[in-house]
């Protein structure tokens, strides 16, 4: 008896997405991208900005139709957005009339489970955050940094197969994105969730990912796979091979922004 | 493994409880602070009022401005009963009884208006059936005069209390449902789309997400239509009521009974001050969590 491979987690086949603008002039925001990401899968995704990352990531959320092609998750088509795939976006999307523990307890609420399994799920997710006394604060009684925590901490108590993320650590200094880094690898460990993350910052991508791909007028341009074990220390990422890949990234990227 | 995340490498939590239980120490101290400066700048802007009117009634005929003593003193002796109102407007009891009266119009009006409003201005927010549908209508509604129901309620309801309280009731539906409509309608995709990413139904995003979202700004309206309210209420009952405040205004101008005139005056406007404040500060502990 033969057994099945598990479906990828994400695969897009031959997508494309066309925009029209108020000139009338099309752009094609994502040009027939075909990628195959496995489940438990941490991708980081580079690329300037405007040149179809977050195109992307709507897509495979569901938030947008592709123009042609097709999205699968899973296996399934993707026609819509679901709890199956997470997103944390970059500005953050806490709801300002719930509490930090209501904010948490979001999906598990509309899915079904019963208060004292949520509640129970509310605490762990707390505690692996750091914020434990704050189950009773406002979002408006956090920092930008704890605010991300707990958009992160929602999103994976929710159990989704594949997590989404936009530039979700964008505009936070050095030390509260180390801290986050941590936060996220964490959870990351305990789920095995399929993470696909756009970022700006390629030493971001370079401490996270096990593939970084590199999109440029909608396109992947460059595809490298990160074997180094996590967590990766600044050592970690100051070798030669690092650095080399590093300037090669930076090159395309500037490349690519030249050209836009 | 533990799963516990290091505090000493999370910069922003602190001694988390305590930080809480200051910042909210802090904030309550200079609340109050901003109160009592706002209660002292009240009563000096009232007593600068009285002083003038005072100062006004010393030279002047009593029936044409009584002097702030008498007004007071007037209001105390009719608060319960001017036998004279029930020869003239065949209504009994005092000025409590036709505030009483119109104060149940005004709040009564609201609530119904601004509840169906409320309802109404996140349907035509959300359905675009429903807003191309009762849109233009209801624009054209917002921009008619209120007042000019007035005689088809007296046509059709004669005196009853419904026609009083109907013209607040449009005035709060109409506020209400346009400002929730564009606070709807203004709500960021992002919140729709990641409550929907979390599982969220359309009921629970409506329930859960648009209503409170649209809450501030509604309230705002609601606050709108309860000092409109006043003024089409006693309008109302001076054009066609056999009730009310407005009913014994026009009632003691016949006796030329302007003491009594300013008393239900005065007592109006600090009743409508009191229900101002009521909503302002229920309002304020329903969207306390408002950045």
């Amino acid at each position: 008896m033969t057994r099945t491979a598990a479906p990828p987690a994400i695969e897009l086949r031959g997508v494309s997405k066309h925009f029209r603008l108020e000139s009338g002039e099309q752009v094609r925001a994502v040009d027939e991208l075909s990628l195959t990401v496995p489940a438990g899968e941490f991708v980081c995704v580079l690329g300037p900005s405007g040149h179809g990352k977050s195109t992307i990531l709507n897509l495979v959320a569901g938030f947008a139709e592709p123009s042609e092609g097709e999205i699968l998750s899973a296996g399934k088509p993707v026609t819509g957005p679901g709890p199956d795939r997470g997103v944390v976006f970059q500005r953050d999307t806490l709801f300002l009339w719930r509490r930090v523990a209501e904010n948490i307890a979001f999906g598990l609420r509309a899915k079904g489970l019963p208060k004292p399994e949520r509640d129970e799920v509310v605490a762990r997710y707390l505690r692996i955050i750091g914020m434990e006394s704050y189950g009773r604060a406002w979002p408006k009684q956090l920092s930008g940094g704890m605010r991300r925590r707990v958009a992160i901490a929602a999103v994976f108590a929710n159990e989704p197969e594949v997590l989404l993320m936009d530039e979700p650590f964008v505009g936070l200094d050095y030390a509260r994105r180390a801290t986050l880094h941590t936060v996220l690898l964490q959870l990351w460990e305990r789920s095995r969730a399929t993470v696909f993350f756009i970022t700006h910052d390629v030493d971001e991508a370079l401490a996270l990912a096990d593939r970084i791909l590199v999109v440029v007028r909608g396109k992947i341009v460059m595809e490298e796979r990160i074997t180094q074990p996590r967590p990766r220390s600044v050592e970690d990422l100051g070798t030669a091979a690092v650095a080399e890949l590093r300037t090669q990234i930076l090159s395309l990227l500037e490349l690519g922004a030249g050209s836009a | 493994m533990s799963t516990a995340f290091p505090r000493s490498r999370a910069g922003d939590v602190g001694p988390a409880a305590s930080a809480l239980q200051r910042e909210r120490r802090r904030r309550a101290l200079a609340a109050t602070r901003a109160a009592a400066q706002t209660a002292g700048l009240a009563v000096a802007g009232v007593a600068l009022i009285i002083g003038a009117w005072w100062l006004i009634s010393l030279g002047t005929d009593p029936v044409r401005v009584p002097s702030p003593q008498l007004v007071f003193d007037t209001l105390r002796a009719d608060w319960n009963n001017i036998p004279a109102l029930s020869f003239i407007a065949f209504q009994s009891g005092g000025i409590k009884q036709a505030l009483v009266y119109t104060t149940v119009n005004v709040v009564g009006g609201v609530a119904i208006g601004a509840a169906a409003g409320f309802v109404l201005g996140a349907l035509l927010g959300r359905v675009r059936l429903a807003r191309e549908l009762l849109g233009p209508p209801l624009f054209v509604l917002g921009t008619v005069p209120i007042l000019v129901l007035a005689p088809f309620l007296t046509i059709w309801f004669g005196t009853a209390r419904i026609v009083q309280a109907g013209l607040v009731i449009a005035f709060a539906l109409v506020t209400v449902a346009a400002v929730t409509q564009q606070a709807t309608m203004d709500i960021g995709e992002r919140y729709t789309d990641y409550a929907q990413s979390l599982g969220a139904s359309p009921r629970i995003v409506l329930v859960s997400i648009v209503l409170p979202a649209t809450l501030p700004p509604a309230l705002g309206a609601v606050r709108v239509a309860t000092a409109a309210g006043w003024s089409f209420a006693t309008v109302a009952e001076l054009l066609g009521g056999n009730k009310g405040t407005g009913k014994l205004i026009q009632s003691m101008q016949g006796l030329s009974a302007t003491a009594d005139i300013m008393a239900a005056v005065v007592a109006l406007g600090i009743t409508a001050l009191v229900i101002d404040a009521a909503i302002r500060l229920i309002g304020t502990w329903v969207i306390r969590w408002q950045e």
